[in-house]
């Protein structure tokens, strides 16, 4: 199935106010296990997903955070969060769950111009 | 080309799955092909045969099993996403004993591969998100 | 080079915001939906003369006569229908989502 095609997920929703964070990260899991070339991309309320700490029980919902680390599992290692988006929000690398690559917004125009597939959540 | 949509929007909740819709039909009069048609996350409800609106308003869930069956195009709706919502087909009503099944014609319950899939095989792959 | 969709109202949203600071020069933006306000000639708009200057910035004639706004336009934002949308991707290598 692979032609070797590169997808990007990117990841700007915040977790729980929305399934978009969870589904994403399904789609994420699914391509990894197929053998695609992954990265993926978390920028404004998407970096949300990546803090520590998360805790929904009382929201009746799932702990999708705790799936992060399983990502490198799958050796998806291109895990990229733009610094902007963190620096709005008063967030730096040590509240995050997972090691990221932090990039600039130039980068990170970069980066989703030079993949193949865009998955958008 | 070949054009694969993935649709993340409820009819009806938002105008994702419209746009989608009048994308398709606008690539096709342009003569490309739809490798594709992806529900995920709330866009399984295009996919319900229950869905009644009143004569006078757009049945979109009713046009897109038209343009499915009218131009052969493969809709998948993801079948977890679709379970989550309400959304099986008479297999899945078997096993999980439910009263019924929605699933319309034309459209099958499948997994997430199939939008990986369609990321591989089509040229463009475009999201219509709510 | 990307064509961005843009599809939420920008004061209610910020899609567009970020679509523009994540946005590179020659890349194309399309404002659709609720987005097709940032289409209308307001004096604080996001649609700037930089940004047109920076883009072609179009949005999808449907949605802006639904909102009653064909006669609200800015001067430099192309209109299109669905047939030119679909121009638009075959002329981009992929389509950026904004919602």
């Amino acid at each position: 199935m692979s032609d070797n095609k590169s997808f990007l997920i990117v990841n700007r929703k915040a977790p729980f106010g929305s399934a978009f964070a969870k589904e994403a990260l399904d789609v994420g899991l699914i391509a990894a296990a197929f053998g695609q070339k992954l990265s993926l991309l978390f920028m404004d309320d998407g970096v949300y997903q990546l803090l520590k700490n998360q805790n929904p029980s009382d929201i009746n919902q799932k702990n999708s955070s705790q799936t992060l680390p399983m990502l490198e599992m799958y050796d998806v290692k291109d895990i990229y969060v733009e610094a902007e988006s963190l620096q709005a929000r008063n967030l730096q690398s040590e509240d995050l769950l997972i090691s990221v690559q932090i990039i600039d917004s130039q980068a990170t125009a970069e980066l989703i111009d030079q993949q193949d597939i865009l998955l958008n959540f | 080309m070949k054009y694969s949509l993935a649709i993340y929007g409820a009819p009806y909740s938002s105008q994702a799955a419209d746009t989608a819709f009048s994308f398709a039909e606008a690539a096709i009069a342009r003569g490309h092909e739809i490798y594709r048609l992806f529900f995920y996350l709330d866009g399984v409800h295009n996919a319900s045969n229950l869905a009644t609106p009143p004569q006078d308003e757009n049945d979109l869930p009713a046009r897109w099993r038209e343009l499915i069956k009218t131009q052969n195009i493969d809709a998948v709706v993801c079948i977890a996403a679709g379970l989550r919502r309400g959304l099986l087909d008479e297999v899945e009503q078997q096993r999980y004993e439910k009263t019924g099944n929605n699933l319309s014609e034309g459209f099958t319950l499948s997994g997430l591969g199939q939008l990986i899939d369609a990321g591989t095989h089509s040229d463009r792959l475009i999201t219509f998100g709510a | 080079m990307i064509l961005h969709t843009v599809n939420k109202s920008p004061l209610q949203n910020n899609s567009l915001d970020s679509c523009l600071r994540i946005a590179q020069p020659d890349c194309a933006i399309l404002l659709i939906e609720d987005a097709v306000y940032a289409a209308t000639d307001t004096a604080n708009g996001l649609i700037s003369e930089q940004v047109l200057s920076l883009h072609k910035v179009y949005a999808l004639i449907p949605d802006l006569k639904a909102r009653g706004l064909l006669e609200r336009i800015k001067p430099g934002i192309e209109l299109v229908n669905y047939d030119g949308f679909v121009t638009l991707t075959e002329q981009f290598d992929s389509v950026q989502s904004w919602y």
